[in-house]
C-alpha cells in the first residue's frame, strides 16, 4: 500500500517534513516539559507545594494545639519574641505563633481553592452556554453576570456577617466563589466568540458531531488557557479576600487562625513584635505569588502552539 | 437520463437576515449529482457557492440564515425534513466535507490520529483501538509517511499540504457517498495543489463518491469534473459537461472567464477582464443579473430576467442570447 500512495506522488514530501519531525510525546509529558522550563513557576510550584503539606500536616507537626493558651509565659500580656520554647514567640494570650501560621495556612488556603473551585464551576459551563449559542441564553447570562458585578462584594458580606453574627468558614468561601464566577463566564464566553468562528469548529460541526462534543472536547479545551490564570489568580484573589474579611473581623472566627486573622491581631503589636504582622503578611504574599507564577507557567505549557523550548 | 442521481437539489433559496435587511445570497438554484459524478461549481467570490454547499450540509446558523428549497434530496430522502439529529448522522459519515484552509481547520490541541479516530468513533461506532489503527490507515492513505508517528503528532507539527491531507483523512474516514471540496487548494501551493487534486482523484476512483468541487480555478476544473455548474450573483447561468464549457461556452459570463485566464502561448500586454463586480444581493438589477456587465445586453436583457433553459444536449444556459445561437454576439 505504501508503494502505491508514494508511487502517486512523485515530489517527496519526506524532505520538508523531516524537518517539522519530533519526538513523539504524550501531551502531559509535553507540558510538563515546557512547564520545567518556567524556573519561576517551577519555583512557585515547590514553594506551594511545601506549603500544602506543611499546612495540612499542620495537626502532626504543630508543637501544640493551636488553641492553647500559655498565659503564664505572657504575664504582662506582651506577645514573646520569636526562639526559645516557642519557634516563632506567641501571641498575647500565649498561644504558640508557628502553630497558628500552620493552621492559619490550612484555612487560607482551603478558602482559596474552595472559593475558586465554584466561581469554575458555576463560570465554565455558563460562559460556553452564553458564548457557543448566543441569542437569548447569552443575553440573559451576561445579564446575571453584570448584576453579579453590580453588586459589591464587601458590604454584602459585613451585611451577611451582621445578619448571621457568625457565619461560618463555609459560607465565606460558597460566597467568595459565587461573586467570582463573573469574570470567568465572561472569559470564557470571549473565548468561544472568538473560537466558534474558526474553521476546525465549522469543520467539527461538519463531521456531524454533537453540540455538546463540539463546546467541550474542541473548543473549550482552547478556551482553558485564559481561564486556567484567572483561576490560578483567583486563588489568590481568594486568599487575599479571606484575609481582608478576617482582618474586619469577618471571616474566621476565634480562635480558629487564619492568616488574615492572625494579621489584624498582630498590629495592636506593630512597634514591638513587627514579626507578628510580617510573618502572616509575607505568607499571603508568598503564596499569591507562587500561585501567580504557576499561573504563568501553566500559560505557556499548555499551549501546543507554543514551539518555545 | 438513467443516471443514479445521488444528490438533488431543487430551488434552493438561502438567504441572510441582517440589520440593513434580507440578503438573498442563493436564489433558486438547482442541480443533481450522480453516484461517482465529478460536479465543480464555479464563479467569483461572493456569488453563493459556499452557501450553497452549507445549505445542502445544513451548516448555516438559522436565523440569521433562512433556507427554503422545494427539496434536496439525499439518495431519496429530503434531507429539508431531517431533524437535526438525523441531520448530524448524515454530515461527516455519508456527505463529507473540506474545507478552503488547513491550517485551521483542524483543533491545534487535539492529536491528527485523534481528530481522525473521533469521526470514525462516532458515526462507525469503532472502539478505541480499532479506531486509532484506521486512523493510522487513512493517513497512510492519503500519502502522509510515517503514519504511525504522525498520527501522534499535532497540527502545528504538519505543513500545510499535509494538514490538507489529514482533512481528507478526516473527510473520508467513514467513506462518504458525497465530498463537498470547498476550495480544497486554494490556500496551497501549486506544487502541493496537485498533489491534493491527484489524490482526490485517485481517492474518489477508489471509493466511487461523488464530489462537489468549489472553486473559481477554471484549471482545476478542467483537470478534476465531468460537469460545470457557473454560478453569477446567486444562481446558476450555465451548466454542461466540461468539454462543452471549454470548446463552446454560452454564456457570456463563462465566456468573460475563460477568457480572462491568460494564455501560455500568446504574449499579451493586459489580461483580459470582465468590467465592473458583482452586484450586491441587496440590489440585483430587474432583468439578468449579468446585464449590467455584459458586452451583448440589449433592452431585453436589462427589463426580462431569461431562465435557465436547454440550448442542447442538456447544454443549460440562463441567457436570452445564448453565444452561437440566434442573436448571439460574435467575438
Amino acid at each position: 500500500m505504501e508503494d502505491i500512495t508514494n508511487s502517486n506522488h512523485p515530489i517527496s514530501i519526506d524532505e520538508e517534513e523531516k524537518f517539522f519531525s519530533s519526538n513523539v510525546e504524550s501531551f502531559w509529558r509535553m507540558v510538563w516539559n515546557r512547564f520545567k522550563k518556567h524556573k519561576l513557576a517551577i519555583a512557585g510550584l515547590i514553594v506551594l507545594g511545601i506549603m500544602i503539606v506543611i499546612c495540612f500536616l499542620a495537626p502532626v507537626i504543630a508543637p501544640f494545639p493551636y488553641e492553647e493558651l500559655h498565659l503564664s509565659d505572657v504575664p504582662d500580656g506582651m506577645p514573646l519574641r520569636p526562639g526559645g520554647k516557642y519557634i516563632l514567640g506567641t501571641d498575647q494570650l500565649g498561644r504558640d505563633f508557628f502553630t497558628r501560621c500552620l493552621y492559619g495556612g490550612r484555612i487560607s488556603l482551603t478558602v482559596g481553592i474552595v472559593s475558586t473551585m465554584i466561581a469554575l464551576a458555576i463560570g465554565i459551563p455558563l460562559g460556553c452556554i452564553a458564548g457557543y449559542y448566543g441569542g437569548a441564553a447569552d443575553m440573559i447570562i451576561m445579564r446575571v453576570v453584570e448584576f453579579f458585578a453590580c453588586v459589591p462584594t464587601f458590604p454584602l458580606l459585613l451585611t451577611l456577617n451582621a445578619v448571621l453574627d457568625n457565619p461560618s468558614i463555609y459560607l465565606v468561601m460558597a460566597i467568595i466563589g459565587i461573586f467570582g464566577w463573573g469574570g470567568v463566564c465572561r472569559q470564557v464566553r470571549a473565548q468561544f466568540l472568538t473560537l466558534k468562528n474558526q474553521e476546525f469548529v465549522q469543520a467539527a460541526e461538519a463531521l456531524g458531531y454533537k453540540d455538546r462534543k463540539v463546546i467541550f472536547k474542541h473548543i473549550l479545551p482552547n478556551a482553558l488557557t485564559p481561564v486556567i490564570i484567572i483561576a490560578t489568580m483567583s486563588v489568590a484573589g481568594g486568599i487575599l479576600m479571606e484575609s481582608s474579611l478576617s482582618y474586619l473581623g469577618l471571616g474566621v472566627q476565634e480562635p480558629i487562625p487564619s492568616w488574615g486573622a492572625m494579621l489584624k491581631a498582630g498590629k495592636s503589636f506593630l512597634r514591638d513584635r513587627p514579626h507578628l504582622c510580617m510573618i502572616p503578611g509575607i505568607l499571603i504574599l508568598v503564596v499569591s505569588l507562587a500561585l501567580n507564577f504557576i499561573g504563568d507557567g501553566l500559560r505557556d505549557a499548555l499551549d501546543p502552539r507554543n514551539t518555545r523550548n | 437520463m438513467d443516471k443514479d442521481i445521488l444528490l438533488n437539489v431543487k430551488e434552493l433559496h438561502t438567504g441572510f437576515e441582517s440589520p440593513k435587511g434580507f440578503i438573498p445570497a442563493v436564489t433558486g438554484v438547482s442541480f443533481d449529482i450522480a453516484r461517482g459524478e465529478s460536479v465543480a461549481l464555479v464563479g467569483e467570490s461572493g456569488c453563493g457557492k459556499s452557501v450553497t454547499a452549507m445549505s445542502v450540509m445544513q451548516l448555516l446558523s438559522v436565523p440569521p440564515a433562512r433556507i427554503e428549497a422545494e427539496e434536496i434530496k439525499y439518495n431519496g430522502q429530503d434531507l429539508m425534513k431531517f431533524s437535526a439529529g438525523k441531520m448530524r448522522e448524515i454530515r461527516g459519515n455519508e456527505i463529507s466535507m473540506i474545507f478552503q484552509e488547513p491550517m485551521t481547520s483542524l483543533n491545534p490541541i487535539l492529536k491528527i490520529g485523534f481528530q481522525i479516530a473521533e469521526s470514525l468513533r462516532i458515526h462507525r461506532g469503532l472502539n478505541k483501538k480499532e479506531a486509532w489503527d484506521e486512523a493510522v490507515n487513512m493517513l497512510r492513505k492519503v500519502g502522509i509517511p510515517d503514519p504511525e508517528k504522525r498520527v501522534n503528532e499535532y497540527p502545528h507539527q504538519l505543513s500545510g499540504g499535509m494538514r490538507q491531507r489529514v482533512m481528507i483523512a478526516i473527510a473520508l474516514s467513514c467513506r462518504p457517498n458525497l465530498l463537498i471540496a470547498d476550495e480544497p487548494t486554494t490556500a496551497l501551493d501549486v506544487t502541493i495543489q496537485a498533489q491534493i487534486l491527484e489524490l482526490i482523484a485517485d481517492l474518489q476512483e477508489e471509493t466511487g463518491m461523488s464530489l462537489l468541487l468549489i472553486t473559481h480555478n477554471m484549471g482545476i476544473v478542467a483537470q478534476m469534473a465531468d460537469r460545470v455548474m457557473v454560478m453569477y450573483a446567486g444562481q446558476i447561468v450555465e451548466s454542461t459537461d466540461v468539454d462543452t464549457i471549454f470548446d463552446n461556452p454560452a454564456h457570456p459570463y463563462t465566456i468573460g472567464l475563460l477568457e480572462s485566464i491568460p494564455s501560455a502561448d500568446e504574449k499579451v500586454k493586459t489580461l483580459n477582464i470582465i468590467e465592473g463586480t458583482v452586484p450586491s444581493p441587496m440590489f440585483y438589477p430587474k432583468g439578468c443579473r449579468f446585464a449590467p456587465r455584459c458586452p451583448y445586453a440589449d433592452e431585453k436583457c436589462a427589463a426580462v430576467q431569461p431562465s435557465l433553459s436547454n440550448i442542447g444536449n442538456g447544454h443549460l444556459c440562463r441567457c436570452h442570447y445564448p453565444k452561437n445561437t440566434k442573436g448571439g454576439g460574435q467575438l
